[in-house]
């Protein structure tokens, strides 16, 4: 299940360069793969082949098995969504620092490649993983790895509205675009760090020059907070006319935004792949839960997320809309890093110490708790649940020490107070110490219940060590923890579990652990070997078994705590859309669903 | 009529400065208290790392430098001038944003005020009326229970209930009257019978209170003994005197109404000046979180003036002449 995704690359040379089959992303989807940690073996997806149904129980890692209904179209409508998020930035897609934005962004402006989506392609696969062209109609890699060429997709229009008019893209817009992205744009930093410089030596050729081979930089190629957009040359020229105006070559035309309050979108005919089916898309700006939930149960919206807790109420109130299990997240993991304020007096700079406090935790129980997995269970809804590590769960590296992975290491994350004792006697501490925990409170410093529910849950598990591990909760506004925690690490203690980002196990990897970043509290060139080493290992096998001494490194030094784990969330859906199989890592591929006749409120 | 007029509006000036300054100061110290921080530093640091200028270049760019006193008259001749500035996060005129959400706002809380109105008057006679009665007794305690319900309580509610139980739920678009009036309706009912039935409680008590207290007045016995009908006595004596205390309310209760749009707003997804005001909070845009609240202020300080002149003008007893 977990072979070589990359053999295709290395099978695909082209004379001094690799062939466009790069294969890119961590297999966002291959969740069904996994059934690891203490949680859920296979989630009860369905048979190829199969197909939604109103009412049914849907994981969306089967969305592959769906078939291709194009054929059976039926054209037009109006697919409404609702936001929840009442922030939107300035649409210039190389200003936007808010992740919201990025993906309205998104919605206009396309990379130059794209995840490989669509029937018959099943995460977890070659396929799945593969990096396909989008604005660029292909790629090759120089072979040693330092050269990226992406080649002009002939006859790409932008989007019909002045001052560009539908015009074609070309080379020049690709240029602009890319001096203006190196030059300002807030996701441009990292993709500096790999890329030295870019350079066009004809009308039809962009290159990337690396400053090292990039194993990461593959599966960034579509990544919102990192990979450049294009826009036309006639914003890229106006900066003022693009904070106000999107003008793209996605299938998305924005037609009418107010702040707060709805962002729609029109098709654009002459989308190069081909013109959407669905006519328009409708996003009310609908922030108040009561207010989403009413509008699904009277059938205006065409999707619901609810609280947890709440899915079984909400099912029993729409029995005929979809559950749909979500995609688990393979490339992001939870950590709890610590501070480097007085690193070299704490406790905690004794590696003991640390695998004391992982030892405090039984996180398996905190996840079936929070993943409300017992309740879904005996519904006979399998939750798909892995538990937290120090890396993704992806199936390509991710051992797991509840099965013994990480051999006799793999003890260190186990619930064990007995262990925890001995630890701290060993380490000196035997009557045990005290740690500030930082906690993300929000902009106002007051977390939602929920969330300190969830805080109570693994923090409580400190308090049951009889005075051993004594945790200080610090509540900190997001911004006295961005500043503190997340920018600086300037602090004592440990924070929160927080989950990291990007589209690449890198990320999580370079800026949490590397001391060629600022973050780490516990520099080690032995761990810096390891993670520049799959950094430029264009090999899969040869990346993952990098990636693999790095977890056994882990398992013995914990610099960082692995806090919760991940599982399925849920939404429901009605079943009115068609082909979303199609559905890519941004907004790609949407342009092939459709909306079925006789779904209510089909013209909006 | 004139001096107090004069007296009445000079004092809305410094009124107005020592609130807008209070705002000011209220937004800018209290953390957190900077846009910009808030922006690049939580979204993203990398760049912030790589660029040690670009949090005093985006403030610069965005009019937030220089000592706060600076500042603050930077806004405040603005306001005055009208040039309110752009949204620092959507980059759009607050003003232009204002003019399509100040109509929706006013709309909501005057229809809201009218249907209160509609509810509580006749409701509040009847427990006059029938006072210490069945009637009397069933409306004083509805009266306490709507008080103790909050609007956004009945709002969920009624979202949910019509939803579960007849899967109807308000447009989701709004449209302007003229539009189309039916959709217009479906997405204004709500929220303004929720301000109606929630703000009717205390109004049906006030008015109970107000005519019983005239009608122990000396000329409503002597109507009485005149042989007048109860319904003349009613409507010709005893009504007419209670005008002066509703105007006192009808000034107090606007501005309730445009406040609680706030949260209506949102609840019911209405593009107001509430939601406008609730969504800049929550990303820092000061401008817009001054402009509005400064709107809001200014709107319930006339409505408050206008009130007490017409009070004035009601009764001419009421002055600020000397030895009044």
């Amino acid at each position: 299940m977990t072979k070589s995704y990359w053999n295709s690359v290395l099978a695909n040379r082209i004379s001094r360069r690799r062939a466009l089959a790069v294969t890119g992303g961590t297999a966002l989807g291959s969740a069904l793969l996994i059934a690891c940690g203490s949680g859920g073996e296979d989630g009860g997806g369905l048979e190829v082949g199969s197909e939604r149904a109103p009412g049914s129980v849907f994981f969306e890692r089967d969305n592959y098995a769906l078939k291709d209904t194009s054929k059976e179209a039926v054209p037009d409508g109006v697919h409404t969504t609702p936001i929840e998020d009442n922030s939107t930035e300035a649409f210039d897609p190389y200003l936007t620092v808010d992740p919201t934005s990025d993906r309205i962004r998104d919605h206009a402006y396309e990379y130059l490649m794209r995840a490989n989506r669509g029937p018959g392609i099943q995460p977890g696969t070659p396929e799945y993983a593969t990096m396909v062209g989008n604005l660029s109609d292909n790629l090759e890699i120089a072979d040693d790895g330092l050269q990226f060429a992406f080649h002009l997709r002939p006859n790409v229009k932008f989007h019909d509205l002045p001052p560009v008019s539908g015009r074609v893209m070309d080379i020049e817009d690709w240029r602009l675009s890319l001096d203006r992205y190196l030059e300002i744009a807030t996701n441009s930093p990292a993709f500096k760090a790999d890329v030295d410089h870019v350079t066009t030596p004809d009308a039809n050729t962009m290159i990337f020059h690396l400053k090292a081979p990039s194993a990461s930089l593959l599966n960034r190629l579509a990544d919102y907070n990192y990979a450049p957009t294009i826009m036309p040359k006639e914003l890229a020229a106006d900066p003022e006319l693009a904070k106000t105006q999107m003008i793209g070559t996605n299938f998305y035309v924005l037609d009418n935004y107010q702040p707060s309050v709805t962002r729609e979108w029109r098709r654009f005919d002459e989308y190069w792949d081909g013109k959407p089916f669905i006519a328009r898309w409708h996003e009310p700006i609908i922030p108040e839960y009561a207010n989403r939930y009413s509008q699904f149960i009277a059938q205006r919206i065409q999707s619901f997320t609810p609280e947890p807790r709440e899915v079984f109420q909400v099912r029993s109130d729409a029995p005929q809309a979809i559950l749909i299990g979500n995609m688990l997240n393979l490339t992001s993991a939870y950590r709890m890093f610590f501070g480097k304020q007085e690193i070299e007096t704490v406790p905690w700079r004794d590696r003991r110490v640390r695998i004391a406090m992982q030892r405090a935790v039984d996180w398996p129980a905190v996840n079936k708790f929070a993943a409300n997995y017992d309740k879904f269970q005996a519904e006979g809804i399998e939750v798909e649940l892995v538990d937290g590590t120090h890396v993704p769960p992806d199936p390509l590296y991710h051992l797991n020490p509840w099965k013994g992975e990480l051999g006799k290491d793999s003890e260190n994350y186990i619930y064990d107070l007995a262990a925890v004792k001995q630890l701290l006697e060993a380490a000196g501490y035997p009557d045990g110490f005290d740690i500030d925990m930082l906690f993300n409170a929000g902009r106002t410093g007051q977390p939602p219940q929920a969330t300190l529910d969830f805080w109570n849950t693994y923090t409580r598990y400190y308090d049951q060590t009889n005075g051993l591990v004594r945790v200080n909760p610090v509540h900190l506004t997001r911004q006295e923890f961005f500043d503190r925690v997340v920018y600086a690490a300037d602090f004592k203690g440990i924070q929160m579990s927080q989950p990291s980002s990007g589209t690449d196990v890198d990320y999580l990897l370079f800026r949490n652990y590397s001391s060629k970043y600022h973050l780490t509290a516990f520099p080690d060139p032995e761990l810096d070997r390891i993670i520049d080493a799959q950094r430029e290992a264009f090999d899969p096998q040869e990346r993952a078994e990098y990636i693999k001494d790095f977890q056994r490194y882990q398992a013995k030094e914990f610099y960082i705590l692995p806090g919760q784990g991940r599982w399925n969330t849920f939404e429901f859906q009605w079943d009115w859309v068609r082909n979303v199989m199609y559905r890519g890592q941004n907004f790609e591929g949407r342009h092939k669903e459709w909306l079925i006749a006789d779904m209510p409120n089909r013209d909006g | 009529m004139l001096d107090y007029t004069i007296r009445r509006v000079a004092l809305l000036v410094p009124t107005v400065i020592v609130g807008s300054v209070i705002l000011f100061l209220a937004l800018r110290l209290l953390p957190p208290k900077d846009f910009v921080e808030q922006h690049f530093i939580a979204n993203s640091p990398d760049l912030v790392l790589s660029d040690p200028g670009l949090l005093d270049r985006q403030r610069k760019e965005l009019g937030i430098y220089g000592p706060l006193h600076e500042q603050y008259f930077r806004w405040m001749s603005g306001f005055i001038t009208g040039d309110w500035g752009k949204s620092l996060v959507s980059q759009r005129p607050i003003s232009e944003e204002l003019v399509h959400r100040i109509p929706v706002s006013f709309e909501l809380s005057f229809i809201g005020l009218f249907f209160t109105w509609v509810i509580s008057f006749p409701l509040g006679v009847i427990a006059a009326v029938r006072q210490d009665r069945p009637a009397d007794y069933v409306l004083r305690t509805s009266a306490y229970a709507l008080d103790a319900l909050p609007s956004f309580v009945l709002g969920i509610f009624l979202l949910t209930f019509l939803a579960v139980n007849f899967r109807w739920a308000p447009p989701l678009t709004y449209s302007n009257l003229w539009d189309d009036p039916i959709r217009h309706a479906g997405i204004m009912l709500l929220p303004t019978l929720v301000i109606a039935v929630s703000s009717s409680g205390d109004l049906i008590r006030l008015t109970r209170t107000f005519l019983l207290e005239v009608l122990r007045q000396d000329y409503i016995r002597t109507a009485r003994s005149k042989g007048l009908p109860e319904h003349t006595v009613l409507l010709r004596h005893a009504m007419r005197n209670i005008a002066l205390p509703f105007i006192t309310i009808i000034g107090f209760q606007l501005p309730l109404l445009l406040t609680s749009s706030v949260i209506l707003e949102n609840l019911f997804s209405l593009p107001g000046m509430g939601r406008y005001l609730v969504s800049a909070a929550a990303s820092l845009d000061y401008p817009v979180v001054m402009t509005t609240t400064m709107f809001f202020g200014i709107v319930i300080l006339v409505t408050q003036l206008i009130t007490d002149l017409s009070y004035a003008w009601l009764d001419p007893r009421v002055s600020y002449a000397k030895g009044a």
